[in-house]
């Protein structure tokens, strides 16, 4: 397939997927409404609920997905592994650590915000300083150190669970889960996908040749070790985005890049962008379904990506050469 | 472009791979760098190229410190065929082949016209034209070879560094890569350095020789001066037999022991 035809036929997908998302709900509105109410027009009520409930919600589910997909594909060439997702290197575990924490000390909502966004950067940092060397970043050791913070995040997490009385225990794991209806205000995740998509587009033929290896890249007139810091605090910051809005909703950061690639888009020029909108439409399209196929029950949207997502990428998987 | 070094020492903490050396590669010349394995001839190779800091010394590209010069630009200028890739690309031969224009791109989306082209005249003078769709990773260990040699073609540096070019290639090949190296090398303001490992080869289009003694020494000159069977038993520390003459010559090791 044509690359422009298959980037038009993802934007109108995303499209789609945002257009579900507001028409369906809970509660029967029927599109004529739906369209009056984003004009401005229409009863209060239904003002309501599609400018303060569903576009929100789906303004998150979209940012969170597109910052994951970018995230996972910025990953997969940093550390040269196919099954780099965001959260390898520890940022959802640092998050899970530093936002039950929050919840056990009683901070309430801003503070369990605050605790995950210290908890990802918190991570962020130590990664960072454990594995850096100036002269030779050697993504191996990235990844080793990333996996055992993960792993350390993870006991963590589980003590913390143990130590929660029982009543808490539900919220904590839906956050842990992935899970969409406790989302703040998008606008900080959409500010970040902004510049991520952008900053990723500048650096995307340079992408394309470290993807060949570092030092490949480096016989290529690459400046490899800038650009893998810069690759790291870019993945980091939309997956920590991402984090704070969603929890860790897996999957996405995983499938959309590789279902691209099995598609036929490798070039990182027009991975990036396709991932944006795969990501984006999916996990919209995914919480659409999260929240009104088990109505008034809501799923987290964690189990759906990964319900909806393993045969998808199983479907792709022969097609790919 | 002159690529010249002074004093260089190349190694490892605690293992030197050669002190002191000192040469320049001019412009129309022809280096063959040959020793053991394990001698160092890459890493020789990688410091020239600017893709690791010397020991000591200095590596000159022109008039400027090669370690002064931005990446970019100093890709333009000089190009360094790798012994191995070890990374998986799941894109296609001519993508990849593109990628050599990488320094020299100046749009953000897409190739210029000019790029293409330069792709498909590297493609075509590797006889690879038929390929250029196919996935790279469904070619052979010497069509593979093939096209990092267009890749590094496509680069179309002045100063070329080549880490074994001739590896994985049949007979053929080899003998027409290395008449396109060679002729590379005759263009204006251009050389070409390969490490080698067949005698043959280097006699047959090297001007001049860079042999790795791997303790330390190394004898850097003419390829008249340096080819000698005396020399090369030195260099491979077994008994040679010569073969052929002038520029035909060729050493093949005898049943002698090991010296």
């Amino acid at each position: 397939m044509p690359r422009p035809l298959l980037i038009a036929l993802l934007a109108l997908f995303a499209l789609a997927s945002m257009a579900l998302s507001l028409l369906h709900g809970s509660a029967d509105l029927p599109a004529e409404r739906v369209l009056r109410a984003l004009a401005g027009g229409g009863e209060a009520v239904e003002r309501d609920i599609v400018l303060r409930l569903r576009l929100p919600r789906a303004a998150a589910a979209f940012a969170c997905g597109a910052l994951l997909a970018q995230a996972g594909a910025l990953l997969q060439v940093l550390l040269r592994n196919p099954l780099a997702d965001p959260y390898v290197l520890g940022i959802s575990g640092g998050a899970a650590v530093g936002s039950l924490l929050s919840m056990l000390l009683g901070l309430g909502a801003v503070g369990t915000g605050a605790g995950a966004l210290a908890g990802a950067l918190a991570v962020v940092a130590l990664v960072f300083a454990l594995s850096f060397r100036a002269g030779d970043w050697n993504v191996y050791r990235l990844l080793l150190t990333g996996v055992v913070i993960s792993a350390g995040c993870g006991a963590l997490v589980s003590l913390l669970l143990t130590l929660a009385p029982a009543a808490g225990v539900k919220g904590m794991l839906f956050w842990l889960m992935g899970d969409l209806a406790y989302a703040g205000s998008p606008l900080a995740a959409w500010g970040v996908l902004a510049a991520l998509a952008l900053l990723g587009l500048g650096f995307a033929s340079s992408l394309n040749v470290l993807s060949l290896g570092p030092l490949k890249a480096r016989t290529l007139g690459v400046a490899v070790l800038p650009l893998q810091a810069g690759i790291y605090f870019a993945a980091s910051l939309g997956t920590a985005s991402a984090v704070l809005l969603g929890g860790t909703i897996g999957f996405v950061g995983l499938l959309a890049p590789h279902a691209l690639r099995l598609l036929g888009i490798t070039d990182y020029r027009w991975l990036l962008p396709s991932a944006v909108l795969l990501g984006g439409g999916f996990l919209t399209l995914a919480d659409t379904a999260a929240r009104t196929i088990w109505a008034p029950l809501q799923l987290p949207v964690g189990v759906l990506t990964a319900l909806l997502g393993v045969p998808l990428l199983l479907l792709l998987l022969p097609r790919g050469r | 472009m002159i690529l010249e070094c002074r004093e260089l020492a190349v190694g490892f903490p605690g293992r030197s791979l050669c002190r002191g050396l000192s040469l320049e590669i001019s412009p129309g010349e022809c280096w063959g760098i040959l020793g053991l394995n394990g001698s160092g001839k890459t890493t020789v190779l990688h410091t020239l190229g600017g893709l690791r800091p010397p020991q000591a010394g200095a590596v000159r590209l022109g008039a400027r410190d090669l370690a002064q010069c931005a990446p970019r630009e100093r890709a333009r200028a000089l190009g360094v065929l790798l012994q191995d890739e070890p990374q998986a690309f799941w894109g296609s031969l001519q993508e990849y082949v593109l990628m050599g224009r990488h320094p020299h791109s100046r749009s953000l989306f897409g190739w210029e016209a000019a790029d293409l082209e330069r792709a498909e005249a590297a493609l075509e003078r590797m006889d690879l034209g038929g390929l250029a769709e196919r996935p790279l990773g469904t070619l052979s260990g010497g069509e593979r070879q093939r096209a990092r040699l267009a890749q590094l073609l496509a680069q179309d540096p002045a100063v070329c560094l080549l880490d074994e070019p001739l590896q994985h290639l049949d007979l053929r090949h080899q003998m027409e890569a290395m008449q396109v190296l060679r002729g590379l090398a005759e263009q204006p303001g251009r050389s070409v350095t390969l490490v080698l490992h067949d005698t043959l080869w280097a006699s047959r289009f090297c001007d001049h020789l860079l042999l790795l003694l791997g303790d330390g020494e190394a004898l850097a000159g003419a390829t008249d001066e340096l080819l000698t069977r005396e020399n090369l038993e030195r260099v491979f520390r077994c008994r040679l037999q010569e073969y052929g003459s002038g520029r035909a010559r060729h050493f093949l090791p005898g049943d002698g022991p090991r010296v």
